[in-house]
């Protein structure tokens, strides 16, 4: 085990909120609101000085005003998604920005809010962007997981695996292995046990998500 | 018969009147001598006389001395002393007498000749004097037609003018006004007002004015040229202009003589004018506030958005188990602070969208600068580009209205941050400056856009030129009417890089330099 790659820290850290917003009345108000539900905030003045930060360990939202001094907040979206940031992002506008919430939401964005908003909106806009943050690292971490453990196996115990959730029987496969099928029962065991897989069916969805079923092999 | 010399009776050489004197003598002679022979009458001394007068009638008195000398020597001959010349003791008395009548008669016809005569030259210099006395009149007459044709042109061009004419003699008070002068102050031109009653008639806020031009009066000022608001009887204001200068004499009895101009009609165009070019440069300004009306909702929705957040961040903080009074007062203080920045935004947009006549008082240019740039701001933001304020410190104050000139500061940055809209290859960086130079200080806006095609440079400022699709071309062509009517200039030229750069510089404190 201490061999193998070490899968990405659990979402153990507090969630944290980035505003980012020019004018410091909307950017400061941000922070203590969200502070005041205990909520950890970091405020920037502009995208340059969010792109400064160190990506975060736990979840985390953005809360970004769509017109910015120098980049526009739908550029910076565009910025984040090419640099493989998916901090989930919550737009607020002005008055009367309507074609620019429409390209941000097919962007991406997980909320669109004007200004002035209600608290509640916001609140709930961040908390479901940061839960929306969580599940993404959760399933993340979860095939991290499932990746470092598939990644221990033998490659017999691969093809063994492979061959067995695709649906073969244990003598089907030693048939086409050319093993015996006292062996190919050891290698499926071993191979459970590995993956932490509690029964075939287990086994089956965690062989899904790795993607070791191709179409094609299904078809066959 | 006016005719100075007779003709029946000729201004005959003196040889011709001798001649006629010998001739009456010898006619005389013959008659007597016919008569004694035919009709044994003796009639000489009567005839000689008639001869005798005839000669002084017609010739005077030299001619007729020679007629008596003949008779006398005839009558002695023929009838005192037949055929001889000698005279007899007891003939001398006959003789005598004769002679004595004869120069008695001579000497009377000559006396009665001169009077006729001076007679006569007292008539012609009568006559001469009486067509002397016709052709003046003559003179005279067309003179004065004259004269009246030439008042009825001046009052015709006084009328068609509106240029009234007066005199007023300082010392007297006595006013002479021309017939268009009492029509334009309606008074009537035999009315002369007594300085009380015309000053009744001024309009009370030009009354310290026409005051001070007569206080100017008594202090013996040569010149006069002011204007002055007029109340007609009817109820109707009058523009009234004069000018006029002093008449000085001798004696100290000084007379002011001027013209009076009714200029309503130029002053109410004037001030029509003025009320369009306001009316035309408000409307531009609410125009170019409406292009930039996102911009600014922005602008005093940032703050608006800033307070309601702080305010329920500030309610969430006294809600929890143990309120945080700090967090609370931060939230107050920033609501404080973003309540008085929207106060300020919606301020400084009244004062443009408010309708006032202009106010010149003395200001920070650079105070000006920075309000129109706060306007401004978030549209150049919004535009992807960026503002430098390189203002000069301690800059002299200028004397112009404070809206206005905001109105060319906003307009300028807003026309820079337009033309730099189809930039992409560079930064778009607009760059306003302040700086005083020689008496003027100078505002420029230099942007990094297109620039304008130099043979456009000429009519940038025109009305209705305009480099934009949708541009009405009414901007610079009102910038440029508010920066003269401060005085100052306003002028534009490419820069050697890309884009271009307005400038407009304005008097420093004109009204202190005139």
């Amino acid at each position: 085990m201490s061999r193998a790659p070490q899968p990405p820290a659990t979402a153990k850290a507090e969630p944290i909120v980035f505003v980012v917003d020019d004018d410091p009345s909307v950017r400061e108000a941000l922070g203590s609101l969200f502070r005041s539900v205990g909520l950890q905030v970091e405020l920037f003045g502009s995208a340059a000085e969010f792109l400064q930060r160190k990506r975060p360990d736990g979840a985390s939202c953005l809360v970004l005003d769509i017109r910015l001094p120098g980049v526009s907040g739908l550029d910076f979206q565009g910025q984040l998604v090419k640099a493989n940031i998916r901090t989930p992002i919550i737009f607020m506008t002005g008055h009367g920005d309507i074609p620019m919430s429409v390209r941000a939401m097919k962007a991406g964005a997980v909320d669109f809010l004007a200004k002035p908003f209600r608290d509640q909106d916001m609140l709930d806009a961040v908390a479901a962007a940061i839960q929306r943050d969580q599940q993404a690292r959760e399933a993340e971490h979860a095939a991290a997981v499932l990746r470092t453990a598939y990644e221990s196996l033998t490659a017999r115990e691969r093809e063994v695996m492979a061959l067995v959730t695709s649906g073969l029987m244990n003598k089907q496969a030693a048939g086409q292995l050319g093993l015996s099928e006292i062996t190919v029962k050891i290698h499926r065991g071993q191979a459970m046990r590995k993956m932490k897989a509690k029964s075939l069916a287990d086994l089956v969805r965690m062989a899904e998500s790795l993607g070791l079923h191709q179409p094609k092999e299904h078809a066959s | 018969m006016t005719t100075s010399s007779p003709a029946w009776r000729p201004q005959s050489p003196a040889i011709l009147a001798y001649a006629v004197a010998i001739l009456s003598v010898m006619t005389a002679l013959a008659a007597a001598l016919l008569l004694d022979s035919f009709l044994h009458t003796m009639p000489y001394v009567s005839l000689f006389l008639c001869s005798i007068m005839f000669a002084a009638w017609f010739g005077g008195l030299g001619p007729s001395l020679l007629a008596t000398v003949l008779a006398i020597l005839l009558f002695t001959y023929f009838f005192v002393d037949s055929d001889s010349f000698g005279i007899a003791p007891n003939d001398i008395p006959r003789v005598v007498l004769f002679g004595m009548t004869a120069l008695f008669v001579v000497s009377l016809s000559a006396a009665q000749r001169r009077s006729e005569q001076s007679l006569r030259h007292a008539r012609d210099q009568l006559q001469g004097a009486l067509q002397e006395q016709a052709r003046l009149n003559e003179a005279l007459r067309a003179e004065n037609a004259e004269r009246r044709r030439v008042q009825a042109y001046l009052d015709e061009a006084q009328r068609l003018s509106r240029t009234g004419t007066f005199s007023w003699k300082v010392a007297t008070g006595d006013v002479f006004w021309s017939t268009e002068g009492g029509r334009i102050m309606e008074l009537g031109s035999t009315v002369e007002p007594p300085i009380d009653v015309f000053l009744q008639r001024v309009h009370k806020d030009d009354l310290a004015l026409v005051q001070g031009e007569l206080e100017r009066v008594r202090r013996g000022e040569p010149e006069y040229d002011y204007e002055f608001r007029w109340l007609t009887p009817a109820g109707s204001t009058r523009h009234l202009h004069v000018r006029a200068h002093r008449v000085r004499s001798e004696s100290g009895d000084d007379e002011i003589v001027g013209a009076l101009m009714d200029v309503s009609e130029t002053r109410e165009a004037q001030e029509a004018l003025n009320a369009a070019q306001t009316a035309l440069t408000h409307a531009a300004r609410v125009a170019t506030l409406g292009e930039m009306s996102a911009s600014i909702a922005h602008e005093v929705n940032q703050p608006l958005a800033g307070i309601v957040t702080n305010g329920e961040a500030a309610l969430r903080w006294l809600d929890r188990s143990e309120p945080e009074l700090g967090e609370v007062r931060s939230a107050i203080e920033r609501m404080v602070r973003d309540g008085k920045r929207a106060s300020q935004v919606v301020e400084r947009l009244r004062a443009l969208v408010r309708k006032a006549p202009a106010q010149i008082l003395p200001l920070e240019l650079n105070e000006v600068i920075a309000e129109g740039a706060a306007l401004v701001r978030r549209e150049i933001h919004n535009h992807r580009a960026t503002l430098q304020l390189d203002l000069a410190r301690d800059l002299p104050p200028v004397v112009a209205d404070r809206v206005e000139l905001q109105q060319v500061v906003i307009n300028l940055m807003v026309n820079g941050v337009q033309a730099m809209e189809p930039v992409t290859d560079r930064p778009r960086r607009l760059v306003v400056r302040s700086f005083a130079q020689a008496d003027e200080v100078v505002v420029s806006v230099g942007d990094s856009g297109v620039g304008i095609d130099p043979a456009n440079m000429s009519r940038l400022f025109n009305a209705f030129f305009t480099t934009k699709a949708d541009g009405m071309g009414m901007g610079l062509s009102i910038c440029r009417s508010i920066i003269e009517s401060h005085g100052g200039r306003i002028w534009a030229s490419n820069n050697t890089g890309p884009g271009m750069t307005f400038q407009f510089a304005l008097p420093l404190r004109a009204e202190d330099a005139s």
